[in-house]
């Protein structure tokens, strides 16, 4: 598709987040070109344990089969397209299509056809498999497919960003995390873009966290959580391939202020990291995964596009395995108290994602300004380049991969 | 209001009564009037309705205490939260109210159906309410509020009045 006139260096077109069609391009294209992440290997930790996602529009299986292999099946019979798992997470040897009673072995196999005498002798059952996702491949328990064969192994594809992406986990002491606490649950109409765009955004937080801030500075630890709010405590990232970052330097005292509460704790991440890299990983990170995945907060967020102005999200706050339960808790508390749809920030969000849809019937006006610090980025080589914390840099730098993938006739595609 | 001189005769009609006493007070918006309704260590509790981990640790839609629900209703009067701008109006209803009696506290469960009308658009949460009550001298206080809130199953646009 060509977007020239939709996609600038430093704007972006109405018709990217209202036009139908640009929408199936992007189904066709982008999701089907990236690594998109499809699910936590702690929610399919035993042989049989499967997991329903989409990878765009497509829906997708996420199961660990026999062999103990993760594997990501194309949920869709191949007989005449009926899901062929309706339930959204479970445990079995196999699914059967709830029509015609197809059975596919969970590698997706077809293990049994019924009255299969009505078909010809020779016709061939042996390819007509559950459809395999090519790539699967994961980085510490995140789980990613991709449709395009060719496309480079996960860990060169989010290159830099790996290490914001470890940073953020190894705030578990064993390094691992465990998503069994829950998700919320959002859905909003607006295109799935403004999500991506916003969660790195640190130029609308003052504003439309008004509320929530104004509660926090009556906490105790305001001083740690938003003292370090100004232009030149944070920094925005933009990392080949689209990723970004939206981070803030932990304040010098976050790691007393922890070891108060949790010491053991404290001093054995102490131990293991240095307590130069243990400021880094107590840094507060909004990490995005281009297309669909963040880090944020306790929480790991998915990006779940529906139609061209219905979005989906799910936020899983992961438990940090081996930590002390009372930090877990804290945590979930953290949690609540901003991001569900109950939440003081998250239904913040989300309603001006609802006026920036309705506001963008404007046809008057049809372009989205993203130029906020242009004149003034650092290049820090390797194709990361870094901003103000209100700079706008990362959100161009994902357009630039969103104009790589869906504004070329490249293969990958269906 | 029922008062708490005769505790253990806390009827059906005691506790429907409260109850409407409630919802009348949520849906005129009176929510500082609604706060005076909770003990000082009261709890308010909207679980995850996909409750089935066996995990220690779950995280839920709401888990207030009092000092937390205080805060939101400060966000959602004063704030102003975004999210009720333009404001919501409500209208609930209460049914299949049953009471559970002690002598010095009851646990009255209903079923609820609120209507949500905001931005042109009408929506309805269902669920049942679990109120544990204790009596206090000016009537009876909510010592735990739990909304079993069957719609958290779905996901959700922004949820910014009280179930
Ligand atoms: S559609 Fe699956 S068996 Fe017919
Ligand atoms: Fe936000």
């Amino acid at each position: 598709m060509n977007l020239d006139e939709l996609l600038l260096p430093d704007r972006v077109h109405r018709r990217l987040y209202t036009d139908p069609a640009i929408y199936d391009e992007e189904m066709r294209t982008l999701f089907r070109r990236a690594w998109v992440y499809v699910g936590h290997e702690s929610e399919v930790r035993n042989v049989g344990d499967y997991k329903r996602a989409k990878i765009g529009s497509e829906p997708v299986i996420l199961v660990r089969g026999e062999d103990e292999a993760v594997r990501v099946l194309v949920n869709r019979c191949l007989h005449r397209g009926s899901l062929v798992c309706r339930e959204e997470k479970g445990n079995g040897k196999f699914f059967r299509c709830p029509y015609h009673a197809w059975t596919y072995r969970n590698n997706g196999d077809l293990m049994g056809v019924p009255k299969r005498s009505r078909y010809p002798r020779d016709f061939d059952l042996g390819g007509l498999g559950l459809v395999n996702v090519p790539r699967v491949e994961s980085y510490r328990g995140l789980v990613f497919a991709c449709f395009d064969d060719g496309i480079e192994p996960l860990v060169e594809y989010l290159g830099p960003v790996r290490d914001y992406v470890d940073a953020t986990l190894d705030f578990s002491l064993s390094g691992e995390i465990d998503l069994s606490a829950g998700v919320s649950r959002h859905r909003y109409p607006g295109n799935w873009k403004l999500q991506m765009e916003n969660g790195v955004d640190g130029y609308h937080t003052a504003f439309v966290h008004e509320t929530y801030i104004g509660i926090m500075s009556r906490a105790e630890e305001v001083e740690l959580k938003f003292g370090s709010h100004g232009e030149d405590q944070g920094w925005t990232e933009t990392f080949p391939r689209g990723h970004a970052v939206l981070a803030r330097r932990a304040d010098p005292r976050a790691i007393d202020v922890l070891r108060e509460q949790f010491p053991e704790y404290t001093s054995a991440l102490e131990a293991k990291h240095g307590s130069e890299r243990l400021l880094e990983i107590l840094a507060h990170m909004n990490v995005f995964v281009f297309p669909n995945l963040f880090l944020i907060g306790h929480q790991i967020r998915v990006v779940q596009p529906v139609s061209v102005d219905e979005t989906e999200v799910m936020m899983y706050p992961y438990l940090l395995t081996d930590a002390p339960e009372a930090l877990n808790r804290k945590r979930m508390a953290e949690h609540e108290g901003f991001y569900p749809p109950t939440g003081f920030g998250t239904p913040d969000d989300y309603e001006v994602f609802s006026a920036v849809t309705e506001g963008l019937q404007a046809m008057s006006t049809p372009w989205l300004l993203l130029n906020r610090g242009a004149h003034d980025c650092q290049d820090l080589g390797d194709g990361v380049r870094r901003g103000s914390p209100t700079d706008e840099i990362h959100q161009r730098g994902m357009y630039a991969e969103y104009a790589r993938l869906v504004g070329s006739d490249q293969g990958g595609g269906a | 209001m029922s008062m708490p001189e005769s505790p253990s005769t806390f009827s059906r009609g005691d506790a429907e009564d409260w109850l409407y006493h409630e919802a009348e007070l949520l849906d005129q918006w009176r929510l500082h009037d609604w706060l005076d309704l909770f003990t000082d260590d009261a709890t308010y509790h909207v679980p995850d309705g996909i409750d089935d981990s066996p995990a220690p640790v779950r995280a839920a839609l709401i888990n207030d205490d009092r000092v937390r629900l205080e805060e939101r209703v400060w966000r959602l009067v004063t704030g102003p939260a975004h999210a009720q701008i333009p404001r919501s109006t409500t209208r609930r209803l209460i049914s299949n109210v049953r009471v559970a009696g002690a002598e010095d506290d009851v646990l009255v469960t209903s079923n609820f159906l609120v209507h949500e009308i905001r931005k042109g658009q009408e929506r309805s949460f269902v669920g049942q309410y679990r109120h544990r009550l204790s009596p206090a001298p000016d009537g009876w206080k909510v010592a735990a509020r739990t909304a079993l809130l069957q719609n958290s199953v779905l996901p959700l646009f922004n949820v910014s009045i009280i179930i």
